[in-house]
This record gives structure tokens, sequence and C-alpha cells, in this order.
């Protein structure tokens, strides 16, 4: 399956094609696809490579005489013969000489001549003394030829005659005796020679040789034309000599012997001194030669073919000669070794390698196989016919660099790509889009810069509270590399922190109590345990929570840049519904610009507003102190000039914003920041403070309970400056009574009372006030607004007035 | 004499969730009980708030229902069912902290014979409509705003700006118990009762559904007409509203 889905890839990048070569190459029977030229190269290698080998012998004992037509019908018929005194020269030569022949002689045909002469010679059949003469003569020639085919020296060799072995010994034979002149005898005798051929002494049964086959020939059956010369057929167990071995060892046994346990040889030939004759320019030049090769023409196709006799005669020279190398027993297994692990060399090396590298390889490789294959025909006469696997190697190669030059190409754009999405991932970090970041990252390899940056991404994830995504990347970090850092443990604490059951969105079920809060749900930020990263809201590092406010979370946070401390007030998104989301936020903005625009030793200082996927935040001065809430006990009351002083410095405050046209909204003693230490004061959340979402219905067990709004809040008229001082004005009630002007505990009573009565006597709860006390505040708390002060700055003089005069000793 | 009852109950042009549930049951030719519950309270609170009240409405009434007796018997019936299903959603309020703010409004009208009863808490409201004349609000809001407006706090023109207006002062689920408004009177032929939630009422003027209510059509197609019609303006919230008619 796996090869079947890479196989288009395969078949592009080469690698199957070197593998086929070299399952063609190292296939035993391969087919004979290419064999010629091959042979064509391996012989021209070998031509090379003898030109200087020293054991090169060069010799011609052996002569060629091709029989003409008439010659070898004189052969079928004695009484041609007669007219041929150059073939009888030739067969009455003491010459070594083998007649390959398509037939035997046909000697029986002079039986007639035999019975015609000896019915003459008992009278009873008078032939002409001419014809007598004749007969005489043929039968003479006959007799001769008989003598000279049995003669030791001449052997007969049929050689395109297929013997089916072992039937070898069902061939017709022949009774001796029906014959009377036992010239049938003959062809007994010529039967044992034959069958001699098969039984070479010297020639031992040997198992497991490398060729075989049944179908055998007595001349070695090589259509092809190669330098390798098969010197044995095996046919079971047993062994036979081929054409050139028998001729060599009828000539020289001991050359066989030599060759004993050689199946193959590669011979090297000297055919181009050879050269075939005609009996009567053999007979009249009468040369020494140790071998006749005698042909008939036409005894064979393969024997009539000049190249195949003259090769014949080169193979019987160079085995008699010595003049030949073998082929080693164990070639073709280290051949198939070698290309196998050549090919698998290759496919390691493919695609991974430089064509550097590859042709530094595929160079060694071919050096080798020239060293091993020139040393051993110096040393031991061998020969390693290794061209094809030089060309393996050579064809390997040449597919290799193609592949490697499109790999090249490939592994550019790869680089290039992933160094672009590097560069994106990096460029997008910095931009703060780290799931961008991380979508790059993923499509870059994975390597030590990767793994820092998912992990500098996950730390920034969580910092700004996205868990559930901080978590997702270090997990993959983990599953990236496995021990990295503690990425591991870091997804494992997040997941957990980001699993429904814990990001349970703190319902503000204690809010609900608490004056001035509507209940809305407010995810918190987590802090501590798997947040050993801080986390950050815009660039300000969260330290902790200080409080909670209507529509989000108010924390501690630190700007890393100037090391300042901040208070962050937080929009959460999730309060609101969203339909009245986008007024809300821009309603939020607008306010905190205008917010912005304050600055004032009483007032906080707004620094910065952001938004963050989920929440918009205001950044403000951090101020030390407590808010003015938490000195509303009865028994915790500041002192009065104290409050005094305190509620004119925000009637100062109230009044630099009023000239700037920006109205609080919700002065309570919960806006107001005392520092009893420094005795300064610092109103906070300018218009912000009463963003809530209000377009809800909403039961009315949760409602914020506005004890401290106008009447004219309370009836949704416009709200101004005098409302801001109505609230002061409850402050200060507040400040100095321990009590509230108003309570009740349903909304709609409270309203009432707001809109409609008057508050008790702030001497009527603590007589010890100064009756200016009750002046300011029902100055500052008057239901009609255009009878309160009328600005900040009269109420602050008011106030800072009464208590010069009420507490003159307290001024110094 | 006859009875036609219709009730709809849409999620609006706006929101996501209907938060409200209605549920109608004629158990006689001249009876039938109409439920209609508003939810409120966040994250699934208002869904399970509302679709409880009136489940345990009406699964309390059914064996009143077969037998039903005087306007007395109607009337304490009606209270218990209610007071059950305040005390229900209060306690699954107090078990299930994500519910915690759930509440729901719920208006109850039981028509039986020549009386019908109204049980109501919250700002669902039930108007009355004798022929083809104008329409008259039979229940008054437990809201906050409606609170104002009684004791002269506010003017019904200043009403719309008030900053608390989508607070209740009453609804269930908040306290263990509650004090719901109960009233009887005479139904009488050719008289009409709409129970609406504020979806209703707040983004169609009252002549309005008046007018669409006394045309001669079938009264499935006025009511489906009059949601229509309500939708088109853009409901900023969900719409639910049960038509009876008395058509002796």
């Amino acid at each position: 399956m796996v090869l079947l889905r890479r196989l288009p890839e395969l078949l592009l990048n080469g690698q199957a094609w070197f593998f086929c070569l070299a399952i063609y190459l190292v296939w035993p029977a391969r087919p004979f696809i290419g064999i010629d030229w091959l042979s064509m190269l391996e012989h021209k290698g070998m031509q090379w490579s003898q030109q200087w080998h020293p054991s090169v012998k060069l010799s011609s004992r052996i002569q060629l005489v091709a029989l003409n037509q008439m010659e070898w019908a004189a052969l079928q018929d004695p009484a041609r013969l007669v007219d041929q005194p150059a073939l009888q020269a030739l067969l009455a030569s003491n010459q070594q000489r083998v007649l390959l022949l398509p037939a035997l002689p046909r000697v029986e045909a002079s039986l007639a001549e035999q019975w015609l002469i000896d019915l003459h010679r008992s009278q009873r059949l008078l032939l002409e003394p001419m014809k007598v003469a004749e007969l005489d003569q043929t039968l003479t020639v006959s007799n001769n030829l008989l003598q000279w085919l049995q003669s030791p020296q001449l052997s007969i060799v049929l050689p395109n005659q297929p013997v089916n072995y072992p039937d070898i010994a069902a061939l017709p034979a022949v009774d001796p005796q029906v014959y009377p002149s036992g010239a049938r005898s003959w062809f007994v005798e010529a039967n044992q020679r034959w069958r001699q051929y098969f039984t070479v002494p010297a020639v031992e049964p040997r198992p497991n040789a490398i060729n075989g086959g049944s179908q055998l020939s007595i001349w070695p059956y090589q259509q092809r034309q190669s330098l390798e010369t098969i010197l044995r057929w095996r046919d079971g167990h047993y062994h036979y000599p081929t054409l050139p071995l028998y001729l060599a060892h009828n000539l020289s046994p001991e050359t066989v012997t030599n060759t004993a346990g050689v199946d193959r040889v590669v011979i090297l030939t000297g055919q181009q001194r050879m050269m075939v004759e005609s009996t009567a320019d053999f007979v009249s030049r009468s040369s020494p030669a140790s071998l006749v090769l005698v042909a008939a023409n036409g005894a064979t196709d393969a024997v009539s073919n000049t190249d195949v006799m003259l090769r014949l005669a080169a193979q019987v020279d160079a085995l008699l000669a010595g003049n030949y190398f073998q082929k080693p027993l164990w070639f073709e297994l280290v051949r198939a070794v070698v290309i196998v692990v050549l090919a698998l060399c290759f496919s390691v090396l493919n695609g991974r390698s430089s064509v550097l590298v590859i042709s530094v390889f595929a160079i060694v490789s071919v050096l080798a196989l020239v060293i091993a294959q020139q040393g051993l025909m110096l040393t031991r006469q061998q020969w390693l016919p290794v061209t094809d696997t030089m060309l393996f190697i050579i064809i390997a190669w040449l597919l290799m660099v193609i592949s490697a030059c499109r790999q090249r190409v490939i592994r550019q754009l790869q680089t290039e790509v992933q160094h672009s999405h590097w560069q994106l991932a990096a460029m997008h970090h910095q931009q703060g889009s780290l799931n961008k970041a991380l979508v790059f990252l993923q499509l870059c390899p994975i390597s030590e810069e990767r793994l820092q940056l998912s992990y500098q991404i996950g730390i920034e994830q969580q910092q700004k509270r996205q868990y559930q995504a901080a978590a997702d990347t270090f997990s993959l970090i983990a599953k990236q590399c496995r021990h990295y850092r503690d990425a591991s443990e870091r997804a494992q604490q997040l997941y957990a922190l980001s699993s429904p059951l814990s990001v349970k969105a703190s319902t503000s079920g204690g809010l609900a109590n608490q004056p001035g809060g509507a209940a809305v749900v407010s995810q918190t930020i987590p802090l501590g345990g798997a947040a050993s990263v801080r986390p950050l809201l815009g660039r300000y590092e969260i330290e902790r929570e200080l409080g909670r406010g209507a529509m989000g979370v108010v924390y501690l946070g630190r700007d890393p840049k100037i090391a300042r401390k901040v208070a962050i007030k937080t929009l959460n998104y999730h309060a609101v519904d969203e339909v009245q989301l986008n007024d809300l936020k821009a309603r939020f903005f607008r306010e905190a610009e205008a917010a912005g625009r304050l600055d004032h030793p009483a007032i906080v200082t707004v620094y910065d507003v952001g938004e963050e996927r989920d929440l918009a935040y205001i950044a403000m001065d951090y101020v030390e102190g407590e808010a003015v809430s938490a000195y509303v006990g009865v028994d915790r009351l500041l002192p009065v000039p104290v409050v005094y002083r305190l509620i004119a410095d925000v009637a100062d405050a109230l009044d630099y914003a009023h000239q700037r046209h920006i109205i609080h909204r919700d002065i309570k003693p919960g806006n107001i920041i005392y520092n009893a230490a420094r005795q300064q004061v610092k109103v906070a959340d300018f218009g912000i403070a009463r963003i809530t979402d209000d377009s809800r219905t909403r039961t009315g067990d949760v409602l914020g309970s506005p004890v401290y709004m106008s009447p004219e809040q309370m009836k949704g008229t416009k709200v101004t400056g005098a409302s801001d001082l109505y609230s002061l004005g409850a402050t200060f009630y507040q400040l100095l009574t321990g009590q509230l002007p108003f309570s009740s505990d349903s909304l709609a009573n409270l309203a009432y009372q707001v809109v409609n009565q008057k508050p008790k006597s702030v001497r009527d709860i603590r007589a010890s006030l100064p009756a200016s006390a009750v002046r300011l505040i029902n100055k500052a708390m008057h239901k009609t607004p255009a009878k309160r002060f009328a600005s900040g700055a009269e109420m602050a003089a008011a106030i800072r007035k009464s208590l010069a005069r009420d507490f003159p000793r307290e001024l110094v | 004499m006859k009875i036609n009852a219709v009730g709809l109950s849409d999620v609006g042009a706006v929101r996501d969730i209907n938060e409200d549930n209605i549920a109608v049951h004629q158990f006689t030719d001249d009876g039938v009980l109409a439920v209609l519950a508003d939810g409120m309270g966040g994250y699934k609170g208002g869904e399970v708030a509302s679709a409880l009240c009136v489940e345990v409405m009406m699964m309390s009434l059914r064996p009143y229902l077969e037998n039903p007796g005087s306007h007395e018997q109607t009337e304490q019936q009606l209270l218990r069912a209610a007071q059950i299903a305040n005390e229900r959603i209060y306690q699954l309020r107090v078990d299930q902290r994500e519910l915690s703010r759930m509440g729901t409004t719920l208006l109850a009208v039981l028509v039986n014979k020549e009386q019908f009863t109204v049980i109501h808490a919250g700002d669902s409201r039930c108007y009355q409509q004798s022929q083809k004349q104008s329409l008259t609000l039979i229940t008054r809001d437990d809201s906050v705003v409606q609170a104002m407006l009684d004791d002269g706090t506010i003017t019904l023109a200043e009403a719309d700006r008030v900053p608390f207006k989508h607070i209740l002062s009453k609804a269930l689920g908040v306290e263990k118990t509650l004090d719901f408004s109960l009233a009887t009177h005479a139904w009488l032929p050719g008289q009409r009762l709409l129970l609406c939630s504020d979806g209703l009422y707040n983004t169609m003027d009252e002549e309005y559904f008046s007018v669409s209510l006394t045309t001669p059509e079938p009264l499935e197609k006025r009511a489906n007409d009059l949601l229509d019609a309500c939708l088109k303006l853009g409901a900023s919230d969900n719409v639910s509203f049960i038509v009876i008619e008395n058509t002796a």
C-alpha cells in the first residue's frame, strides 16, 4: 500500500528506475534484451585490458580446412572419392584432424562394388576388364577410406546432431553380423567415438554447478556472440564437455585437467590470424599444425558459418595455449550482492545527498570495480565481467543527478517557503497575532528555534488568558519534542484551567448584595497556579485582583516598560447582551477617552484604553490608599474636619471636570480613594462607572442600590454636574453619620424616597456635628438641581469656609 | 358558549434564544387554561425558569381541571400551583450555580363557564377587550417603573427614561415565597383576552394590536398577522401572546 501510494513519487525521482535496473541485472535468467551490446562492451573492455596484460599468448596451432560440395559428396560416395586426390591426401595425413560433418560418411556405399567383384572373381559374372579395374579402384579407395576414418588421429563430429541424453544408448546400433564385409563395424566404432565425446574421464561429475539444461547439444548452443565460453554441460549429476573442451582434451588431456572445476572461461581469441583454407591449399602447404579442423561446407548452418568455425578454432586454440581467463565461480553471486548493495546505497543517498557526494560515491565504486577487475586479471588470470555493473552505477548516478537537480530546486523553494513562513510567523508574533503566527510556525520544520518560538507564543497566549489556545500550543510542543522544557506540564495545567468546570464564569453571587453593582457574570483572570506566567492585558502584567465592578473585574497591573503600577478596570463582553455590546463599547471608549483628558491632582489619571479579545480595559493610575467606603461604618468614621477637607477636594476635582463637560455620574464612597498618610484624595472612574447593560429585564433582587443617585438621575432626566454634587452630598452625609440618607428594601421605594422625601438631618443622627454640616448637605442634596451649589468650586469654597469657622484649630 | 384560543411564541427579531414559554389547554367547551411565562437571567436561566414555570402550572392544575369548582376554588388552585412553581424555581436556583440569577414572570388565566381568573407576577400583561372597544389592561406590572409611576415619583412621560425600567419588583424564583396578584372577572360573550409578554407591548402600541385583533379574519390568521407585524417592527425581545375569545 505504502509502495503504491509512493509510486508516482518513485517514478519521478528515479529510484524506482535503478531498482528495476538492479533487479534486471541480478535476475539469474535475465532476458536477453540488451545482451548483445552489453557483450560488445564487455568485449571492448576486455580487448582494452589485455593490451598490457603479460600473459596473453598468441598462437596458431590449428588449421581450418573447408570442404567444398564435391568433396563432401565424395565422402558420401567412394566412387567419387577417386577423383579427389587432395581429399584423399588430407584423410591419409598423420596430423590430428577433426571432421565436422553434417552426417557420417557412407562407407557402406561400396558394398555393391565389392559384391560385383566377388561375383566376377568366382566366374559367375563376367565383367569387362575396364569395368573391373574401375570397380577395383573404387573398392581400394573405399577400403582406404575405411582405414583413414578408423585412424586414431581422425575424429568425426556431427555437430548438428541433437541427442537426448540419457537415452544415448538407445541410438540404433547396427548388428555387425549383418554385413559380411564387417564394414559396418566402423559405424559402431564411430558411434563409440562419438559417445566418447561425452565421457571425458578428466571431467568429474560435479553437483551444484552453475549451468544446466536437459536439452543437450553437441555444439555449444550459443547463438549469440559472446566472449564467454561454456566448458561443460550439466545434466543432473553428470557433466559433459562442450566441443572446444572435448577437442582440446583429445589433443592434450592435461589442458582439460587444468580447467577442471571451471565451468566457464573467458577466451582470448587470436582469430584475426586464423584463416580457412581449401583442401587443396592445405595439402599443398602441408604445414605442421597440431590440429586440423575440417568442416564440410553446409555440414550445419553453424559450421558452414566461417565465423563460428573460426571461433571454435580460436576457443580450442586458446584452451590448448592456456590463453584464457577464468570467470570465478563466485562471480555471479558476488555480482548480485554487489548490485543489491549498490542499489541500496543509492536509494539511501538519493534525495539526501548532494550531487558531489553521489558523484564521489559513483566514481569510487566504479574505480573499485576496475581495480578488482584488473587486479584479478593480472594476478589470478581471472576476468570479472563487470561492465554491466559499471553501467548500472553510471545509469544510477545519472538518474540520481537528475533527481538531485530537481530536488535541489525543490529544496531551494522549500527552504525559501520555510524561511518566509518563519518570517511571517515572526512578524505575526511581533504584531501580536499569535494564532496566525502559530499557523505559519506549523509550516516550518521542527527545530529548536521553532519550539522556542512556539513556547514563547504559548506563554503569551497564557498571558493573554487564551488558556485553551495556550494549552493546545503547549501540548503540540510536547508532541513534537516530548521533554521540551515544561511544555507538557503546562499543557496539563492549562487544560485543567480551561475546562468548563473551572472556567465557570464566576458569577458574582456576592456582588448581588453589594450596593451599586448589578449582578453580572465577570470572567475572572486566574492568577497563580498555572499562571507562573503573569497574564497580560495589553502590555500590562496583571498582578492581582483589586475588586469587582459592575461590568468586570478590577486588577492591579504593572506596566513593564516603565515599571509603573496601574489599576486596570475591565469591561467584560460576556457580561453584556450582544445586542447592546457595540453601543456599550462605544460608550466605554468615549467616556474613557474623555476621562483621559482630565489632569487634576484629585482625579485618578487615565493612562490607556485598550481592547482584548473578550474585554475592553482602561488602565489608570494605581493610587495607594483606600476607598472611603472603608470609613462609612459608625465605628470607623473619619474625623469631621478630615471629611470636610476631603469632600472639598472632591468638589474641586468635580469642578475641574465639569468645566470640561465631563460628568462623573457615579460619585460614591467607593469611587473616592483616600490616602490617610498623605492626606490625599482622588476621584476614580470618571464617566465609566455607570456603564452597565440595562437592556434586559432583570429580577428585582439583584438591583444595584442607587442610594447616591440624584432624583433627576432616578427619573432618567438630564444628568448635569449638579447630579454629581448631589451624590457628593449623599457621600458627605454617609461619611459624617455612617448612615445612608435613604434606605429601603426595594428599589421602587428607594426611588420614591429619593425623589420625594427629605433625608433625616445629620445632626439628628450625630448631634456633635456642626450646624454647617446640615446646611451644606441640604444644599448639596436639594431635589431641584438649580437650587444646589452652582458649581463644585462653590461647594468647595463653602465647605472650606465652614471648616475654617467650625474647626479653626485643625486648620494649622 | 364557545371558546377560541390561540397562543404564539417567537424568539423575536434580535435575540438568539426564546426565553418565553406558553401553554394553552382547552379542557371543556367553555373552559381554557392559558399560561405565559417570560424567563430572564442570563445563560440558559431564562429558558429553564419559564419552561419550569409553565410545566408546573399545567401539571399541578390538571387534576383540578377535570372537575373545576367555584371561582374561589379556582383562585385557590391557581395560587397553589403558582406557589409550587415559585418554590421549584427558587430551589433550582439555589441548587445550580449557573442558574443563580434566573427568574420568570407568570401570567395564567383560567376561563371556566362565566368567569375567568387571572394570576400574575412580573411584567407580562393581560388585556381585556369587549366587542370592538379598545383594550383595557387588567394586570398591573410588578416593575420598579410601575411602582415609581404609582407613587408619583415619575410621570408616564418620564417612564421610558428611568434607569431601572427593566427591573422587576416581583418575579418567580427570587424569594421563597411570593405574593401573586389574583383576580376573577366575568366572562361575557364577545369578550376577548390578550395575554402577552413585554416583547409585544414594548414593540407596538396597544391601539395597534387592539385593531388587528378585531378584523373579521379567523382567530389564527389574526394572531399570525399580529406576530408578523411585531416582527417587522424589529421586536428586540421574545414575543409571546395568547388570545382567548368568547365566540358565543
